[in-house]
């Protein structure tokens, strides 16, 4: 019964990504193509000044800074995360495992975001975002990009992560 | 020995006339009440010119990046806004009773404002770590870090093209 409540939420949100993502995708194509004319600098001010997006933001400052309450408190309880192959199936899951290992990761790391779009429709939000990772990790050179997808809920007047869906 | 003298007498004459001035009471020092124009004039180009030669120095780190803006913006709200204002909020008990006026950091002053960005920021950042004597401004250095204060050079510095909702985003506290 349990199983089969989570394979409806997720398939729920699955749906709701890939709409969401399919009504926006004109946007998606402009912030792609500015990337390229402004040369290294991006203006975030406009994902900051969205409440879903500083939300967003505050999350990725949280995982830099190695600060796991704070990032933690950015999720929804059942938050799901699928991440290289593998998914997380509640913030505390995610929290006490695989979250330790990306701050360590990204710690050593300089990160640059090459573009970020958030979108606010109703009590559902989502953000899509590509990154350039480099550095060196464990004595390996790192250079390549990240992407990723989140779904937001409002809920009592807050923003927080219900998806994450991380590639690299 | 003669100039001397003379020059002895005239130190004893201006010290007596300013301790006149001084202890008569006569100078109004009420906020209320505005500096003749030339006084004005005097307190404000020593001000610049002060500002300018301290802060030139001041090597003024990247002010784009999402951390800065989110740090200062809370600490804008909480420090600066009740004094100079915000987007949506045109005057205040404090920008209106305080004198000097302080200036309405919610608008943009490119018109008459003089330097380079870096030189305003440099002038920004100075003026809040050491404050402005006799101004109401205070030395925020005492109590703050430089990266918070760098912080709220970096929202001072997008302020302006803020909207009410955007800066009411930016500076909440969750």
């Amino acid at each position: 019964m349990r199983k089969d409540r989570n394979k409806m939420k997720n398939i729920s949100i699955m749906l709701t990504t890939v709409s969401l993502m399919f009504l926006t995708m004109s946007n998606v194509v402009t912030a792609h193509t500015s990337e390229g004319n402004s040369a290294n600098k991006r203006d975030e001010l406009p994902v900051l000044t969205s409440s879903a997006g500083k939300v967003v933001m505050q999350f990725h400052q949280a995982i830099q800074a190695n600060d796991k309450s704070k990032a933690r408190g950015f999720l929804a309880d059942n938050v799901i995360i699928y991440e290289g192959g593998r998914v997380e199936r509640s913030a505390d899951d995610y929290a006490n495992h695989h979250m330790l290992a990306d701050m360590k990761y990204l710690a050593q790391l300089e990160v640059k975001i090459l573009e970020h779009e958030v979108r606010e429709v109703g009590q559902t939000a989502f953000s899509m975002s590509r990154t350039k990772l480099t550095g060196e990790f464990k004595g390996k050179e790192v250079n390549s990009e990240g992407m990723e997808s989140m779904v937001l809920l409002k809920k009592d007047g807050k923003w927080k992560i219900a998806h994450i869906h991380w590639s690299h | 020995m003669k100039a001397l003298k003379i020059l002895l007498i005239l130190l004893l004459l201006g010290g007596a006339s300013a301790a006149t001035v001084m202890y008569s009471g006569i100078v109004n020092v009420a906020a209320d009440e505005p500096h003749s124009d030339i006084v004005y004039w005097l307190l404000e180009e020593t001000r610049e010119a002060s500002i300018k030669k301290s802060a030139q120095h001041i090597k003024v780190p990247d002010l784009e990046s999402p951390e800065l803006l989110l740090m200062g913006g809370a600490d804008y709200e909480y420090m600066c806004s009740s004094c100079h204002l915000k987007p949506g909020l045109e005057e205040s008990d404090m920008s209106i009773g305080l004198y000097p006026q302080p200036p309405n950091l919610s608008i943009s002053h490119e018109t008459h404002q003089h330097g380079t960005d870096e030189e305003l920021a440099r002038k920004n950042f100075w003026v809040i770590k050491h404050g402005i004597k006799a101004s109401g401004m205070p030395a925020w250095g005492k109590t703050h870090s430089d990266e918070r204060i760098w912080a709220m050079v970096a929202f001072i510095k997008r302020l302006p093209t803020l909207t009410p909702e955007q800066y009411q985003v930016l500076t909440a506290i969750d």
